[in-house]
């Protein structure tokens, strides 16, 4: 390994990180938005001295305003309630799915003591954005009983005195591959974008497979190695992604 | 509850790709994995013909022939006048009368033959799900095979078991594999579970779901290749036995 090598690896892990993050930041905003009107729609009921509706969030513009901020990275944007929060129901999902030129309302299997309830409680993105009051990135996964794609899902967090539920959206798999790709494809050395459990999102190389597991964290080992890497760089900003450069094979 | 929300277009989910449109089997299916994955519950009102048409972007005249078909299937029930409408009939559980007949007729390399093609599935799909599977999936099918063992109905055994296998086949972060084993589930799930000939043991089968289920969690993928082989040709050498007791001829050596 040259200094040089280093340096130029060093500079490019940080280039496509702040790149990545520009990327992640309309859904971010998006989702953020979407989490102040129903926030706010909460508050209006409360002042009222009534439970929140249905009717009340059916037709919120943020919903449509984030699918739009995302373009077709999203394929759907929705707000997942607490239990109890909407129409006093147990469970209540409210996410409009791209379809077409429209969107469609998605449904799931609710009922309580079915095998195949979809029970979004378990639920990662749900726990954490829950449990931490943080936004998270989770993913990707293969929602087949839910949204039936290959998708991350962002989630943010709808808390005033108490919790309300998050507002969500699940993205594209494939586009968010294509526009990482894309990025990577600017890098000279061998480069991925990986998340924290060490799944591959994209590479410039076929030398890693996307959706695999790399056997162990990224970590700049300094011994210029072709196993190592020589820079890794966080990507922030709800993800717990990374941005690694490897001299090539 | 799902009845309780008013939803335009329910069936987004399943709608999928663009190129299913058009043909009223593959329109048939989407519903009819729908169905048995759960997505759509027993007793579920469909939306009107109109609106499934939209939905899958086929004429009425294609929409009709698939609900045709799922009525057959015995998945749907139409019902006439005001309250009427088509609703979904999830199967109580594997009706032997539809079942065993089924088995009988199939030669023994026939069943063979499907139980190459769910190995095929199912051993890669474990061995990638081992280098793959994410922390929720794991979680998921430690879930799942004890739902297995707590199972009362037959109904809820074949539910289980097939979530699982489905759930090895998400792991694996495969949406094709994926597809591939909730079709062949709403094949074989309930052949296997069929209360007929030996029992199949439900404690042995929750053993080897843990087994695979450790294995994946342990990122051990040689073990979960060689767990889910094991699987698969356990349960195929039980239809096998099934098939040989049912076109046993009177009065034969065994």
């Amino acid at each position: 390994m040259s200094d040089t090598q280093a340096k130029t690896a060093r500079s490019d892990a940080e280039r496509i990180g702040s790149e990545v993050r520009a990327l992640l930041a309309p859904v971010h905003a998006g989702l953020e938005a979407l989490r102040d009107e129903i926030l706010e729609a909460f508050r209006r009921a409360d002042a009222e001295g009534r439970a929140v509706l249905e009717s009340d969030l059916v037709d919120l513009p943020g919903f449509f305003a984030a699918h739009g901020l995302m373009e077709e990275v999203a394929v759907g944007v929705g707000f997942v309630g607490a239990p109890g929060a909407v129409n006093g129901q147990d469970r209540y999902i409210l996410w409009w799915q791209r379809r077409g030129d429209g969107f469609a309302r998605l449904r799931l299997n609710f009922e309580p003591d079915s095998v195949d309830v979809y029970d979004y409680h378990e639920m990662d993105w749900y726990k954490v954005a829950a449990e931490s009051s943080r936004p998270v990135l989770y993913g990707p996964y293969v929602d087949y009983s839910g949204s039936g794609h290959y998708v991350f899902t962002g989630a943010v967090p709808v808390r005033s005195d108490r919790f309300i539920g998050i507002a969500g959206a699940d993205l594209s798999v494939t586009e968010m591959e294509r526009r990482l790709t894309g990025l990577l494809r600017t890098v000279g050395l061998d480069a991925l974008v990986v998340t924290g459990e060490r799944r591959v999102l994209a590479a410039n190389t076929p030398r890693w497979v996307v959706g695999s597991k790399l056997r162990v964290a990224p970590a700049p080992d300094g011994t210029g190695g072709t196993a190592g890497f020589l820079a890794v760089v966080p990507v922030g900003l709800d993800s717990d992604w990374s941005v690694a450069v490897a001299a090539p094979e | 509850m799902a009845n309780d929300i008013a939803d335009p277009g329910p069936l987004a989910p399943m709608l999928g790709r663009s190129s299913y449109r058009g043909r009223a089997d593959e329109v048939a299916q989407r519903l009819e994995e729908a169905i048995l994955l759960g997505l759509l519950g027993d007793g579920e009102q469909l939306p009107t013909e109109i609106e499934l048409a939209n939905q899958f972007g086929v004429s009425p005249m294609t929409l009709r022939e698939a609900l045709a078909q799922l009525r057959e299937r015995r998945l749907v029930v139409t019902r006439r006048g005001r309250s009427g409408g088509s609703f979904v009939r999830r199967p109580a559980g594997p009706d032997p009368d539809e079942i065993l007949p089924r088995l009988r007729a199939m030669s023994v390399t026939q069943l063979r033959d499907l139980g190459d093609e769910v190995s095929a599935i199912h051993v890669h799909a474990s061995r990638l799900a081992a280098g793959r599977a994410s922390p929720t999936n794991v979680r998921r099918l430690f879930a799942l095979a004890e739902q297995l063992h707590k199972a009362t109905t037959v109904r809820d055994r074949v539910r289980a078991d097939s979530r699982f296998n489905i759930e090895v086949a998400m792991a694996a972060q495969s949406e094709r594999l994926t597809r591939r084993q909730v079709l062949l589930q709403a094949e074989v799930a309930e052949m296997l579970w069929i209360p007929a000939g030996e029992e199949l043991s439900v404690d042995s089968v929750v053993e080897r779901h843990h087994g695979l289920a450790k294995a994946i969690a342990d990122e051990d993928e040689a073990t979960a290749a060689s767990l889910a082989e094991q699987d698969v040709a356990l349960r195929l050498r039980r239809l096998i036995r099934l098939h040989l007791d049912l076109t046993e001829p009177e009065g034969s050596a065994r």
